[in-house]
């Protein structure tokens, strides 16, 4: 009699539950949210109060530096932590590794939801985050390297926007004035930031990371000269102690007044053209890479850790932040999206200057790379010699040695990396 | 039972403190020794794989681990060695009575008490070289722009120098404490015998200081090959390599290359340096001891 009583009682309060549960089956539930300090995710901020009120679902959201997040996420995924529910991912930089290490949720049959529309993401984006028939993650920016210019500095000299490297060099000669403060070009020197942006340089030169059979290629003729244009390029004509910029430094200089171009990707023009102090504002252009190569790459994704316990409350706010109406809200603010159809809808490229959003549509038809470095498993130690060779263009040392043992580190990585591989 | 606790009571009195060392020092430590002997990458679909001494062999023959504990070592004893001759210095100075001295030395102390990351980042900001004040303030002395961590000649030494701004007062406050605990009669005494101030300090305040002084240079030296947060909130170890210490390197390794042996290996490798540096000192210590 008791069972049968308790068992009327659960029935009658499952019922009472079911319309709400309908509406909000999500409700109360609280997510873990790691997110990258980047435009992204400053633009999806004001919007977070909308999910909790469509969903009831309480967001925890916590941000952090790109390197501090990923060593975050190492930390937490290595202890196998349950209350991490999403976090950004890098595709390019540790996805592969986490997917190996089996760190992230299959996003399968979130991708496969209707209203993903699954075809709606450029392909190349997808791929990144897919193994075997299996998906690990949701791509949400993609950028490409760019050139940041001064129209005013420009005029003022009488030159000609740069199509090509040797004109950047003669622009960045003729437009360094050191007693000005005025520097003629920035880009990345410190180490491992570097090697994304000097892409750009190595491609156009002809070279790139690793060569036909896989075998690390940077001190190959091609990249050596990369390397030495790159280098001396950044010693002559740009700011002093570059070798310590990552983009955030590149960027507070670009803003301040400080330098006549800058080569960086197009998804920070945010940062290095509007920011509340930047005195440029109103005087950037922006071109295509001057070069023949240059990347073009989903930077940032979306991912789910293995271990939550939440998975759907989890998945639905995926789909929130990655589907087609986020991704154009989030263009209009200024977020070049993963998905085709946002570049179609006028409204949701409002916030990119005209001229950019131009640099942007015509990146598609000249020679793109997919990725902007090399596509092993071990990027990050990759990163960090080739970073090496980089360094030492820019002090101005003996670039072919150093080249050749940015190489041999590099070449050791990708062995590590192959014997791991034939381990499984 | 109070007869069993009372037959017991030396277990039982060290058990806290037994138990405190088992799970605080020796289960990491032997977790660490078996990580390093071990290849994995954390991942939660196969477990680490025992590869022996193969994380070892492999940073001994790396030019890039035998540079970072050159650089780490460098760093540590010129650090020290400045800071302890400043320390005993000020110490000299303030080791008198005069007007604000507890001011001066509340001043003195300031840095000792701030933040290391946010240390740091406000040093990295004088560092700057186009608008930090650090340059600011040399070229109105007359004297040529530095590039201090924006150049892998220079990085090092300017992470020193931070070091010995940020810890120079400790040592001074340790030396000086040793001072103030001397007695005064042998003061007195060589006063009477015409000693100089010179020689008051080098025969008397040295010696008699010397057991303090090397605790504090012992203390210290630990702490500055220990050093991380201030190398990570600057320079994370750039340019290039060119202040990437053991530390730096064995985070890299786990947390940036997801490489668990070979980062316990670089950290087992530490933990030997840290030891023996520890001995050799307790040793020493021993042979300088006085009686006053």
């Amino acid at each position: 009699m008791k069972r049968l009583f308790a068992l009327v009682l659960s029935l009658a309060l499952l019922l009472s539950l079911a319309p709400v549960q309908a509406e909000k089956p999500y409700a109360g539930t609280e997510l873990r949210v790691l997110l990258a300090n980047h435009m992204w995710s400053n633009a999806l901020e004001p919007h977070l109060k909308e999910f909790e009120e469509l969903t009831g679902i309480k967001l925890n959201v916590e941000m952090y530096a790109e390197d501090q997040l990923s060593q975050k996420l190492a930390i937490e995924l290595a202890g196998q932590s349950k209350d991490l529910d999403v976090f950004m991912t890098r595709p390019l930089q540790e996805a592969k590794q986490m997917i190996a290490n089996g760190w992230l949720y299959d996003v399968t049959p979130l991708l496969n939801d209707e209203k993903m529309d699954k075809a709606d993401f450029f392909e190349a984006t997808l791929a990144l985050y897919n193994d075997g028939d299996k998906y690990f993650g949701v791509p949400l920016v993609t950028e490409r390297e760019i050139l940041y210019y001064r129209t005013d500095l420009f005029e003022e000299a009488g030159l000609q926007v740069p199509t090509t490297l040797d004109e950047l060099w003669a622009a960045a000669e003729a437009l360094t004035d050191v007693d000005a403060g005025v520097y003629g070009i920035v880009s990345r020197g410190l180490t491992a930031a570097a090697v994304t942006q000097f892409s750009g340089y190595l491609y156009s030169m002809g070279g790139d990371w690793m060569d036909a059979e896989g075998n690390a290629a940077i001190n190959t003729p091609e990249a050596v000269k990369a390397l030495k244009f790159y280098g001396d390029m950044l010693r002559e004509f740009g700011p002093p102690g570059v070798t310590a910029m990552h983009w955030q430094q590149c960027a507070a200089l670009y803003a301040s007044g400080k330098a006549a171009m800058y080569t960086e990707a197009d998804a920070i023009f945010n940062n290095a053209v509007n920011a509340a102090e930047s005195v440029v504002a109103d005087k950037t252009g922006y071109a295509l890479f001057p070069g023949d190569s240059f990347y073009n790459i989903p930077s940032w994704g979306l991912s789910m850790g293995a271990f939550t316990e939440k998975a759907d409350a989890a998945a639905e706010f995926v789909k929130w932040a990655a589907g087609k109406e986020m991704t154009a809200t989030l263009q209009a603010a200024g977020v070049p999206g993963a998905r085709i159809s946002v570049y179609g809808i006028p409204e949701a490229n409002v916030a990119f200057p005209p001229q950019l959003v131009e640099v942007i549509g015509s990146a598609g038809t000249k020679n793109t790379k997919g990725y902007d470095r090399p596509l092993i498993t071990s990027v990050s130690k990759a990163r960090d010699y080739i970073g090496q060779a980089i360094v030492a263009a820019i002090e101005g040392g003996d670039v072919q040695a150093a080249a050749d043992e940015a190489n041999r580190g590099f070449q050791s990585v990708i062995e590590e990396d192959r014997a791991a591989e034939q381990k499984k | 039972m109070s007869r069993w606790v009372d037959k017991h009571l030396k277990i039982l009195f060290l058990l806290p403190c037994l138990l405190f060392i088992v799970f605080m020092v020796l289960f990491p430590l032997g977790y660490n020794i078996y990580m390093s002997t071990s290849k994995w990458s954390m991942s939660a679909l196969s477990s680490p794989e025992f590869v022996g001494a193969s994380n070892y062999l492999m940073l001994f023959r790396s030019p890039r681990f035998w540079s970072a504990v050159g650089r780490t070592l460098y760093y540590a004893f010129v650090a020290v060695a400045i800071q302890t001759l400043l320390g005993i210095g000020i110490a000299q100075m303030l080791n008198r009575s005069f007007f604000g001295k507890g001011v001066a030395k509340t001043l003195f102390l300031l840095p000792v008490v701030a933040t290391p990351v946010a240390v740091g980042m406000v040093w990295q900001m004088i560092y700057e070289p186009t608008i930090g004040l650090g340059n600011a303030i040399l070229t109105s002395m007359g004297f040529p722009r530095q590039l201090f961590l924006g150049s892998s000649a220079s990085a090092l030494n300017a992470l020193i120098f931070i070091d010995v701004w940020e810890w120079t007062p400790m040592v001074m406050l340790m030396v000086l404490a040793g001072m103030v605990a001397i007695p005064k009669d042998p003061y007195e005494s060589a006063v009477v015998d015409g000693a100089t101030a010179f020689q008051r300090f080098r025969y008397i305040t040295l010696p008699l200081a010397s057991p303090t002084i090397l605790v504090a240079v012992l203390l210290r030296l630990i702490d500055a090959i220990k050093t991380f947060d201030i190398i990570y909130a600057t320079t994370k170890g750039g340019p290039g390599f060119a202040t990437e210490t053991i530390n730096i390197y064995a985070t890299l390794a786990t947390f940036q290359y997801y490489s668990f042996g070979e980062g316990a290996a670089i950290t087992m490798c530490f933990f030997v340096i840290v030891m023996s540096m520890a001995i050799m000192f307790n040793a020493a210590k021993k042979r300088v001891e006085v009686e006053y």
